[in-house]
């Protein structure tokens, strides 16, 4: 009798322990690889828990650095490994593994996502990358943006800080209209602790202009705005580098003058969007901004909320394109699938964040790519600051310099991008040293491409 | 029964001469295989024999010397810096009436800390709580006394001797074992003989500890230089190679060249660079402990 027993114990205990392996097993899991920003903690706390409610389905979302996030996603792409489903589309990452990536096209007529949603240059920059994969959709859009121009608002129009300003450069203090002038803006701000700003005493120091300039990733960011607003474009149809043009030097120059005389030290280790938390906090008076952090200086919760000013890059005079305002590329990016056995449960994914909860993922993130985004009300009136932001953000994508679609971007020119500014701003080499390394890599790595 | 005799000790040695072969011989060959080769991450097909090529490349680069510079910088600095604090910690805890104390235990173990720490931890741990500008352990500490502490990770000038003091923290454990074990071997008469001829401390640790440990403290300088010399996590979490690239190691500029710049073969170029920088070293230390042995 105790042995029966012990056999049935044994029995069910083996039917309780494969029946929870196999409902494990049953339920899909997806894992999902991000960037972060204002998406991370709406996925987080909301949307994710709302799809694993609705579905069954399971999302696990690894939010890594911007740096690390391409690089974990090439290792386990090249690796093959299908550890990740999902992952964040930056176009200027896609070379790193754009044969690993699952091709959209049969997938968005299956499940019938609408494209025309979306403008023909978003499509272009972020969603096609004709020449790694030819005549087919390999992302959806979720932010693509380019970096725009963030100024305290209400410290430009007191009236102390109005008449300083011209009295010391001889024209009323606003948004600038050529680099030259966004530099004197910077230093008019740059002020020690105890000095006064707006009538206010600064118990800390008060900084002119930041962005987040960590070598190579962040730097690489900030400086190719100075790079394509100089009217650069890295390389021409011959794949030739037009970066030993004398502009570049000229660029490079106004930028270390720039960081010297008006960012934060501590601006040389941040990534991407931290210098915004600065402003937040009253320590800077003007930012670059890409869009994607505006709710840090503006959102409702933001000790400067209200303050802010937005306005487009400024123009570089005498730039090789005749551009009229600045440009930096068209970043942020979208949400790719790569090719495992799961690609159709990822993409029911991404087209029910994307497109079913559109209008919800635009409020609780400020993130902006499909038309309707655009002109719904509920979405438009649901920030003051989008009568003067959504402006200068529109203006500034129609001049954002979209980034060729070649595997070799990043290495040729991205992150020498970051290294050359970097190694010239702070005297590791000359500039010309870093412009002849620079345009040498970059013309050694087309030829070995066989483009040249 | 002579060929008996000749077989038995290549029967005993060959499984560790094929796992050697295996597990360190593969790669090596291998890394210098793809030195020889041109390997973009990006086109991971495309491989293309190129000779020497990349070697040439890295000792034409600036960045390459400036790397090589900073490594012996760092590694000297961690060797030298872990081996005075374990000597002295180790000297300490040897003291009579401090050696075998239930507090000489503690802090045995307390000083183990660093040494079974995740390198990254200690890297992180170092930037933001203990060198950070505004709220860190060290500008806390200096505010005390109405000093203001520089930006360590981030002024060219300091960014290094941050990084050499929290690694050598990290090193040091291993020492203050080693010395403490050896400091134990020291023969207690010898140490009562030099009180009675009216050696003080200081006199005795110079004059017969020192001398009588010098095998150990040459072994586990190499350990910490070669150890130093390869160190990458504690030097990426703490500064990334930065500010203006004073910290960039030799390991970060391997990193940088394979995984940022996509260049596997320059990268393999650099690690086989260091694999014979640092079996030189090596090598070096054996040839002096092989002299110092026939001088005595």
């Amino acid at each position: 009798m105790l042995r029966t027993n012990r056999l049935w114990s044994l029995v069910v205990s083996l039917a309780v322990v494969f029946g929870l392996l196999a409902s494990a097993h049953a339920q899909t899991t997806l894992r999902l690889a991000e960037h972060p920003g204002p998406h991370v903690a709406a996925l987080e706390e909301y949307f994710i828990p709302l799809y694993e409610e609705l579905t069954g389905v399971k999302v696990l979302m690894e939010v890594l650095p911007p740096t690390q996030l391409w690089q974990k996603m090439q290792l386990e792409a090249q690796g093959n490994t299908n550890y990740y489903d999902m992952g964040y589309h930056s176009p200027g990452w896609f070379g790193y593994y754009y044969d690993k990536v699952a091709g959209l096209d049969a997938l968005i007529a299956e499940f019938g996502f609408d494209i025309g949603q979306y403008s023909e240059s978003v499509i272009n920059s972020h969603m096609v990358s004709p020449l790694l994969r030819p005549g087919e959709i390999v992302a959806i859009a979720r932010n693509p943006q380019t970096p725009i121009y963030a100024y305290r608002l209400d410290w430009f129009e007191h009236p102390d800080e109005q008449a300083a300003f011209q009295a010391r450069f001889g024209r009323p203090l606003a948004a600038p209209a050529t680099w030259e002038e966004l530099y004197d803006i910077a230093v008019f701000f740059t002020r020690p602790a105890g000095a006064t700003v707006a009538g206010e005493t600064l118990a800390q120091p008060l900084f002119g202009y930041s962005a987040s300039v960590k070598p190579p990733g962040g730097m690489a960011r900030a400086f190719l705005a100075i790079v394509y607003s100089l009217g650069l474009d890295g390389w021409d149809d011959t794949y030739t580098s037009d970066l030993r043009h004398p502009i570049l030097l000229e660029g490079v120059a106004y930028w270390k003058k720039l960081i010297n005389d008006a960012f934060p030290p501590q601006a040389q280790t941040w990534d991407f969007l931290e210098h915004l938390s600065f402003m937040r906090e009253g320590r800077l008076a003007t930012a670059e901004l890409w869009p994607e952090g505006v709710l840090t200086i503006d959102g409702g919760d933001a000790p400067t909320a209200g303050k802010i000013g937005y306005s487009t890059l400024p123009q570089w005079p005498g730039n090789l394109k005749d551009l009229p305002i600045g440009r930096g590329f068209i970043g942020g990016g979208g949400m790719l699938i790569f090719d495992t056995p799961k690609k159709a449960e990822a993409f029911q994914f991404i087209q029910w964040l994307l497109e079913e909860q559109a209008a919800e993922f635009n409020l609780r993130t400020a993130m902006f790519a499909r038309a309707d985004q655009f002109t719904d009300p509920a979405v438009l009136g649901s920030y003051d600051f989008y009568d003067t932001f959504l402006p200068a953000f529109q203006e500034q994508m129609a001049y954002g310099f979209p980034r060729q679609h070649v595997a070799e971007y990043g290495a040729a020119m991205y992150n020498p991008a970051g290294e050359f500014a970097a190694d010239v701003v702070f005297d590791v080499l000359t500039p010309e040293q870093a412009q002849r390394r620079w345009a040498d890599a970059m013309e050694r790595i087309f030829t070995e491409s066989g483009f040249r | 029964m002579s060929s008996r005799r000749h077989f038995n000790p290549w029967a005993f040695i060959l499984p560790g001469i094929i796992a050697g072969g295996v597990v360190l011989g593969f790669p090596v060959a291998q890394a210098f295989w793809t030195s020889l080769h041109r390997l973009r991450m990006y086109r991971l097909h495309d491989q293309v024999f190129v000779g020497l090529d990349n070697y040439v490349r890295l000792l034409q680069d600036p960045l390459f010397h400036l790397s090589v510079r900073s490594t012996i910088v760092f590694s000297i600095g961690c060797t030298v810096l872990s081996v005075i604090a374990g000597l002295a910690v180790a000297s300490v805890m040897s003291t009579r009436g401090i050696r075998g104390t239930s507090a000489a235990r503690f802090f045995m173990a307390f000083y183990l800390v660093p040494f079974v720490a995740t390198q990254v931890v200690v890297g992180m741990m170092g930037r933001l709580y203990v060198w950070e500008p505004e709220y860190g352990l060290v500008n806390f500490i200096l505010g005390l006394f109405g000093a203001d502490g520089p930006m360590w990770l981030i002024s060219r000038d300091t960014a290094m001797w941050a990084t050499v003091v929290t690694n050598a923290w990290r090193l040091t454990p291993l020492a203050v074992l080693i010395f403490y074990a050896a400091l134990a071997t020291v023969p207690e008469e010898l140490l009562e003989s030099a009180e009675v001829d009216g050696a003080g401390g200081w006199r005795a640790l110079a004059m017969i500890k020192l001398p009588l440990i010098r095998y150990h403290i040459g072994f586990v300088a190499l350990i910490q230089l070669t150890s130093a010399f390869r160190e990458f996590d504690t030097v990426f979490a703490l500064t990334g190679g930065g500010p203006a690239r004073v910290t960039n190691v030799l390991s970060l500029l391997v990193y940088n060249e394979g995984i940022s710049n996509s260049d596997m073969g320059m990268a393999n170029a650099i690690s086989f660079t260091m694999l014979i920088i640092v079996a030189i070293l090596s090598l070096v230390y054996m040839r002096f402990a092989r002299l110092g042995e026939m001088g005595n």
